[in-house]
């Protein structure tokens, strides 16, 4: 029988009861919504500060901006009045500049309240007004320059002038200072030119041309002065030497083509200036010989007028002039042939017969509107043609008007005395300033007339010397108004002769208050407040004159019956003025010797 | 007032920020610790099944050890049967031989499950490693959420204060 053996049967099992977990948690996945909603507040916190940083900047922008355009029209207006100043102080107007804008930027800034906009301001208006800063000194210096060259130019005009004219020390003190130290023939240092070149105001070839130009200036000046000196010494040879002169290239090397044309037109000008002038001043000396010639006739002529009024009148102890001493003076040339006609009609007793008022006021008006000695002269050698037998104007007249005349001549202060109140005068009564258009005495119905009347009274009041210009004035200005009054063309008597006849109205006279009138001025009482005769011989004249207008005007009026007698022929046939029918009327007096002497 | 409202935009988006890094921390530190957890779990799982081991193993081996005495009771009755003398010669050869491989057997077992049970320790403790590792990350992604979370609100203030001073 077999014996059993034992085989091992059992086997190891891997297994085991328990198992491993294989579960994980990801963290990852299980913070996915806070990680999204991270990234939504991040981005949310994102976009807001984005937002936040664009208005931020735009906000900061705008405040920037505002006072950034205030600044800069500060600053433009800063920098006009920086230009303005500039031109007479430059440096205050640096200063003021920089002092000014300073205080605008601070102030400005200090009205900021975001200190990163304040910052930025100040960063900006720093620069800012750096940079205008830069333009203003810039303006600053184009003036000092301006300045600077204002001077030098100034100066190197007196340098200039003081070469050409100076005397020997001054030119040399002068061209040393305008031109420098000549070192070697043609060579020179130093000079205001080149000082200026040297500060920059000029460039170097300025700095030559200039100097080359205050060269041919000097030359210009000097031959300009030789031109001057020629011209004043009226020489033409003179002026014919610098002429010549200055025509030579070989002189006055460094004057400009232009300014030799110039200046040799100049010098020939005046060589032809001065001949001419030489001609003309014969001439003139020649006419003026000739004036003085007339001007010694005409007084000698007045002398002898004069001298034969005096010695005609009474008790006068001055000798009357002879055919003698008129041709004597004739002969010297002391009068003219029509002065000598006219002396020797006088003396040979032809005056004449009566002056007509419209020719003796037209001579008075003439020497008032005279422009000039020549216009009077001329006039006073009218007057003398109108002497003499055939002439309108009387002896006694003519020498009132020539002494009016001579009085215009040396502007006496009574001769523009008889202007003024002659004017007033004119006024007063109506007439024009200009003259008097009237027909004259022998046609007495006009207001011209009596105008005239009026003016040829007041001439010969004060051509008599007798009556101040005032006092002529106010007697003729008084009897034109009473003249008015009684509607007549003559002026009205005088108020003593009015109260002598006792009636002061004119139209209530009759024959009788004529004779008395007549009577009265004949007499001539004495005055008692100045104790002398109440008329002046031409004032009885004048008077009786009057008295004939008053007896003629009365007639018009049929007011004078029976009509007086009157045998004058000349009267008659209505060829003489009422004057001289009242001469007639009157006997002989003062006035008549003075005017008839023989 | 667009300023003032980009401003609290902006605040809030960064406040916000902040909050949600610090959530994102602390979420994963959940996440970790739970891993963690787990890790635990498998560890004990791991030494249970290594004890396990060894008790069925000696089990077995008492099994066989009872079937082994079983089988040598028979041997010598069959050589007694046989007529041989068990105590010497070729009966004693095979009751030895038996017993040599009854013991080997026994041996062998031994030696497996004590096998089985350092791969199954070593097995809990790496799990063990892990979860601590994983608490340890826990840890880490909550700070880091943390940090994050005042980075946003660093950040948010210095882009702030950077727009500030350079808008």
């Amino acid at each position: 029988m077999k014996v059993p053996t034992y085989q091992t049967q059992g086997t190891i099992t891997a297994k085991v009861g328990a198992t491993q977990m294989s579960v994980q948690a990801n963290p990852a996945a299980l913070t996915q919504g806070a990680k999204a909603f991270t990234e939504l507040a991040g981005t949310v916190a994102k976009e807001g500060l984005t937002w936040y940083e664009q208005e931020l900047k735009a906000e900061r922008a705008s405040k920037l901006a505002a006072k950034e355009n205030e600044l800069t029209t500060y600053l433009q207006n800063q920098q006009v009045l920086a230009k303005t100043t500039a031109q007479s102080d430059p440096v205050k107007a640096l200063k003021e500049y920089t002092k000014n804008t300073n205080l605008m930027r601070n102030k400005l800034a200090g009205n900021i309240d975001d200190s990163i906009v304040k910052k930025r301001f100040l960063s900006s208006a720093t620069t800012d007004i750096l940079n205008k800063r830069s333009s203003v000194l810039q303006t600053v210096r184009n003036s000092q320059i301006d300045i600077g060259k204002a001077h030098i130019i100034q100066r190197t005009s007196q340098l200039e002038r003081t070469i050409a004219t100076g005397n020997s020390s001054e030119v040399a003190k002068a061209k040393q200072e305008l031109f420098g130290i000549e070192i070697t023939p043609g060579r020179f240092v130093g000079g205001l030119h080149a000082s200026a070149v040297s500060a920059g105001y000029y460039t170097n070839v300025e700095g030559t041309n200039l100097t080359l130009r205050s060269k041919g200036n000097v030359d210009r000046l000097t031959v300009r002065q030789e031109i001057t000196s020629a011209a004043i010494s009226n020489k033409p040879d003179h002026a014919l030497q610098v002429l010549q002169k200055v025509s030579d290239p070989k002189n006055y090397p460094n004057l400009r083509p232009e300014d030799r044309n110039n200046l040799i037109k100049e010098a020939n000008n005046l060589v032809g200036m001065l001949t001419r002038r030489e001609i003309s001043l014969e001439k003139s000396n020649q006419t003026k010989a000739k004036k003085d010639l007339t001007i010694k006739q005409s007084n000698n002529f007045d002398d002898f007028l004069t001298s034969f009024i005096e010695s005609n009148k009474p008790n006068s102890t001055v000798t009357a002039p002879t055919t003698n001493s008129i041709l004597e003076s004739f002969k010297n040339a002391g009068i003219d042939d029509k002065q000598f006609g006219v002396l020797n009609d006088l003396i040979l007793g032809k005056d004449a017969p009566i002056s007509d008022a419209t020719v003796v006021v037209d001579f008075y008006e003439r020497l008032a509107l005279a422009q000039n000695n020549d216009q009077i002269i001329a006039i006073m050698k009218e007057v003398q043609n109108k002497i003499g037998p055939d002439g309108s104007v009387m002896l006694g007249d003519a020498t009132a008007i020539i002494k009016t005349a001579k009085g215009y001549l040396a502007g006496s202060t009574e001769t523009k005395e008889t202007q003024r109140y002659a004017s007033i005068l004119k006024t007063a009564i109506g007439d024009s300033p200009g003259g008097v258009s009237v027909a004259g005495f022998k046609q007495q119905s006009s207001m011209g007339l009596r105008r005239a009347d009026a003016l040829a009274t007041y001439y010969a009041l004060v051509g008599e010397g007798l009556t101040s210009p005032i006092e002529a004035y106010k007697q003729v200005a008084s009897m034109y108004a009473d003249n008015l009054s009684n509607e007549m063309g003559f002026l009205a008597p005088t108020s003593m002769l009015m109260k002598s006849v006792g009636k002061a109205d004119i139209n209530d006279w009759n024959i009788n208050d004529i004779t008395k009138a007549n009577q009265y001025i004949n007499d001539n009482p004495i005055d008692p407040r100045t104790n002398k005769k109440t008329y002046t011989p031409l004032e009885v004249a004048l008077e009786k004159e009057t008295i004939g207008l008053v007896k003629d005007f009365l007639k018009t009026k049929g007011k004078l019956d029976p009509i007086i007698p009157n045998n004058d022929e000349e009267s008659n046939n209505g060829e003489v003025s009422y004057l001289d029918k009242l001469l007639k009327m009157i006997k002989p007096n003062e006035e008549d010797s003075i005017r008839n002497p023989n | 007032m667009g300023v003032e409202v980009a401003i609290a935009a902006a605040v809030i988006g960064t406040v916000a920020t902040a909050a949600g890094h610090a959530a994102q921390g602390k979420g994963q530190e959940a996440a970790y610790k739970y891993n963690a957890d787990i890790n635990d779990r498998n560890a004990k799982s791991s030494q249970i099944a290594a004890d396990q081991l060894i008790l069925a193993e000696e089990l077995q081996i008492g099994k066989f050890e009872n079937s082994y005495n079983e089988l040598a009771q028979q041997t010598e009755m069959a050589n007694s049967y046989n007529g041989w003398i068990a105590d010497s010669g070729t009966p004693l050869k095979i009751a030895l031989a038996n017993a040599q491989e009854a013991d080997a057997e026994v041996n062998i077992k031994r030696y497996n499950a004590q096998v089985g049970k350092q791969q199954l320790q070593e097995q809990g403790l790496q799990q063990k490693m892990q979860g601590n590792l994983n608490r340890l990350y826990g840890k880490e992604a909550r700070r880091a959420g943390n940090t994050r979370a005042f980075t946003s609100l660093l950040s948010g203030a210095s882009t702030g204060a950077r727009i500030y001073g350079s808008a």
